[in-house]
């Protein structure tokens, strides 16, 4: 199999995670800044130069998702002692509002905002397991979408209709897709090594993901029928955390070469 | 005289064995041992502590529990290790493929459940650890040898384990005094390295301060700018730091830029990658003992914190997104630079960390702490690679075997390290505890 050659996008090899693409091509992603520091950066598509999303951050913020205009954008931001809540800021005029999860040891991760901007869907801890969750763009009215197992890394779909996730119901992290609303949920794929972190490609046919396959995390895409599996990395000793170009041809993803972390781009499969 | 003992080990594969400890011999041939694995005469070991500090989950790491309740198993995989019938979970590849060159213990017990009791149980051996300032095992090595051009006991990482209020007791020397404190050097991502009591010293300017940031590239001006009367102020770490600086041979061994690009790259471009091959400098340059920190702090997620083992939530995330690939990543590159060196039969390596984390899934999903069974990892030195010491039950709760103290763990280190039953006698340190025999 042939695969895309890749383009490299960052080159200071810092460890990072999470990137996501804005309409117009910028690219926001997490960095380990410092040891204790992980930031919000945004790699612009003119310059590819990195900034920090919010310069003035003293603590830990990561995993950011955007509504489809780019006018509102979500974070998760380290408040205490093991203890994360989810921000949700209006992008033009800097207001917040906030999900939290409540005190001691409470937290909640991999938001993903829907396209329109009137909901956010996350993962958060449950009595029994872990839950996708989604609450309104005010941060209230939560609605409870999953049942049963550790879910996590939800993503709607780019015509909000749909919610792909992973989770261990059936035993291991599996990938699968489910309604907006929590119904109709659907394994994806039968395949064995965690599957991670998937994403949809802009026009809603395909989902990649992150596989452990052989004890090696690739990039892979399928259709939604759980068809046309291929893998779309290679060469790498970690490709992980994809996500599309707003345009569909190509797909970022970190990558990890001679210990490094950087993003790349290859074509979008 | 040390106390005649005997015990059951059941090896995994449910092959048992009755051995004998010989009082006060423990001589190799006593203990099963290969010749030159485990007791003077003959040259020292040299010890690598690698201290996963915040204690990782051992069912999402090297015992797991595949057949157990899904509240107990947890969401990995898992592979097969180059050992027939020892698994590990998906997030090990290359450790999986290099269980033939270290041995696996199952059956830890702490007697401790908080980060700082354990903690300093575990790097001391001793139950007096958690209320009384007793000496680190890399401390006990520091006195037996005594000082020599390099420090005997080096600590990396960013900083000694702490938590908020402070160092964990049994970070060095205790009671015995700061002259067996570790000598601390940080290390950063890009391995660049650091000495901390420097920063302490009088007489320096902010100027030259900064400059430490380069700090061997610094060193001459530093020399220039320290005058006599000054230094005659210092206390002993600020002199053991100075003189370590001013010695050739330790400049070049905390000068990760001598290392080839490859090499450097093997270990990957992450703090406790880098320390973990300066690590390996050290002891190549003549350092008897080396802790590498994990993280200064316990706490995995949180405000000024560096992303310890202490997973109390989001476990199921942090793991696979983090520590699972860098902990496989940097012990598979230790492991194989010390054995392409041929230093793997003189270079104990030792993980751990200080307890493991509750079989049953919290309401956090998540895992809190447990120490009443977890995991530590053997190799060099003799030991027997492939080996599984122990083993727990089928819940990871406790174990079924005999439990391995942290003072047999260090009664062996000490043990290979050249402090022998006599010698730790003679300190009063680890009274009644044995060598861990199983792992020869």
């Amino acid at each position: 199999m042939s695969f895309s050659k890749p383009t490299r996008l960052t080159t200071d090899g810092t460890l990072k995670q999470d990137p996501v693409y804005l309409t117009g091509g910028d690219l926001v992603y997490t960095l380990l800044e410092s040891p204790i520091q992980m930031r919000l950066m945004r790699l612009k598509a003119a310059d590819k130069k990195p900034t920090p999303l919010h310069p003035d951050a003293t603590t830990n913020e990561f995993e950011a998702t955007y509504t489809a205009d780019g006018s509102r954008y979500a974070f998760v931001q380290s408040r205490g002692n093991l203890n994360m809540r989810l921000v949700l800021r209006d992008a033009a005029t800097g207001k917040d509002a906030a999900f939290d999860p409540g005190g001691g040891f409470a937290a909640v991760r991999r938001p993903s905002f829907h396209p329109t901007g009137d909901r956010v869907c996350f993962a958060i801890p449950a009595a029994a397991g872990q839950e996708i969750t989604s609450i309104g763009k005010d941060g209230k009215d939560r609605k409870t979408l999953t049942t049963g197992g550790i879910n996590n890394w939800p993503a709607y779909s780019p015509d909000g209709s749909r919610i792909a996730f992973c989770s261990s119901r059936d035993g291991e992290f599996d990938l699968y897709v489910m309604a907006a609303d929590g119904g109709d949920v659907k394994r994806l794929v039968r395949l064995t090594g965690m599957q991670a972190r998937p994403c949809w490609s802009p026009d809603g046919k395909r989902i990649a993901f992150t596989w452990n396959a052989d004890g090696r995390y690739e990039i892979h895409a399928v259709n939604l029928d759980g068809t046309g599996l291929v893998r779309l990395t290679d060469g790498f000793e970690r490709a992980d955390y994809p996500t599309w170009h707003p345009e569909g041809k190509t797909l970022t993803f970190v990558g990890e070469r001679s210990g490094r972390f950087d993003l790349y781009s290859v074509a979008g499969g | 005289m040390l106390e005649v003992g005997s015990f059951r080990a059941a090896l995994h594969g449910g092959v048992s064995r009755r051995a004998f400890l010989a009082a006060g011999a423990l001589a190799p041939a006593a203990l099963g041992l290969k010749a030159g694995a485990a007791e003077t005469p003959g040259k020292p070991a040299s010890v690598i502590l690698l201290w996963l500090w915040g204690a990782p989950s051992h069912l999402d790491t090297f015992d797991p529990k595949p057949k157990a309740a899904a509240e107990i198993r947890g969401p990995f995989g898992t592979i097969q290790t180059r050992t027939p019938g020892v698994r590990f979970t998906e997030l090990f590849p290359k450790t999986a493929a290099r269980q033939d060159q270290f041995a696996l213990i199952r059956s830890m017990v702490n007697a401790d459940g908080d980060h700082l009791k354990a903690g300093s149980i575990g790097l001391t051996g001793m139950l007096e650890g958690k209320t009384a300032e007793v000496p680190n095992f890399g401390s006990v090595i520091a006195r037996h040898r005594g000082e020599k051009e390099l420090p005997s006991f080096m600590a990396i990482g960013r900083g000694n384990p702490r938590d908020v209020v402070g160092p964990v007791r049994g970070f060095g020397g205790g009671n015995w005094g700061r002259n067996y404190d570790p000598l601390l050097v940080g290390c950063s991502d890009t391995g660049e390295t650091d000495i901390p009591a420097l920063k302490l010293l009088d007489g320096l300017s902010p100027a030259a301060l900064d400059d430490r940031r380069k700090l061997l590239g610094g060193l001459d001006r530093l020399n220039r700018d320290a005058d006599r009367p000054a230094f005659d102020k210092w206390d002993a770490t600020q002199k053991r730091a100075y003189s370590l600086l001013t010695t050739p041979e330790a400049r070049a061994a905390l000068d990760l830029s001598r290392e080839k690009p490859a090499t450097r790259d093997a270990f990957g471009q992450t703090s406790f990658g880098q320390s973990c091959l300066l690590a390996r400098r050290l002891v190549q340059a003549g350092v008897p003992y080396v802790q590498v920190n994990w993280s200064q702090y316990v706490e995995a997620m949180t405000p000024n914190c560096d992303f310890g083992w202490d997973t109390h939530v989001f476990n199921f995330d942090l793991l696979p997104d983090r520590h699972g690939p860098i902990f496989d990543r940097v012990y598979a590159a230790l492991l194989d630079d010390l054995k392409d060196r041929g230093m793997l039969d003189r270079t104990l390596v030792v993980a751990m960390g200080e307890f493991g984390r509750t079989p049953k899934i919290n309401g956090q999903a998540s895992r809190d702490h447990w120490p009443q069974c977890y995991f530590s990892m053997w190799a060099g030195c003799g030991v027997r690679g492939g080996a599984v010491i122990g083993d727990s039950d089928a819940t990871g709760s406790a174990p079924l075997t005999e439990a391995i103290t942290p003072g047999m763990v260090g009664a062996t280190v000490l043990q290979l390290a050249g402090v022998d039953s006599q010698a730790r006698a003679e300190l009063r340190v680890l009274p009644g505890t044995r060598v861990i025999h199983e792992l020869f």
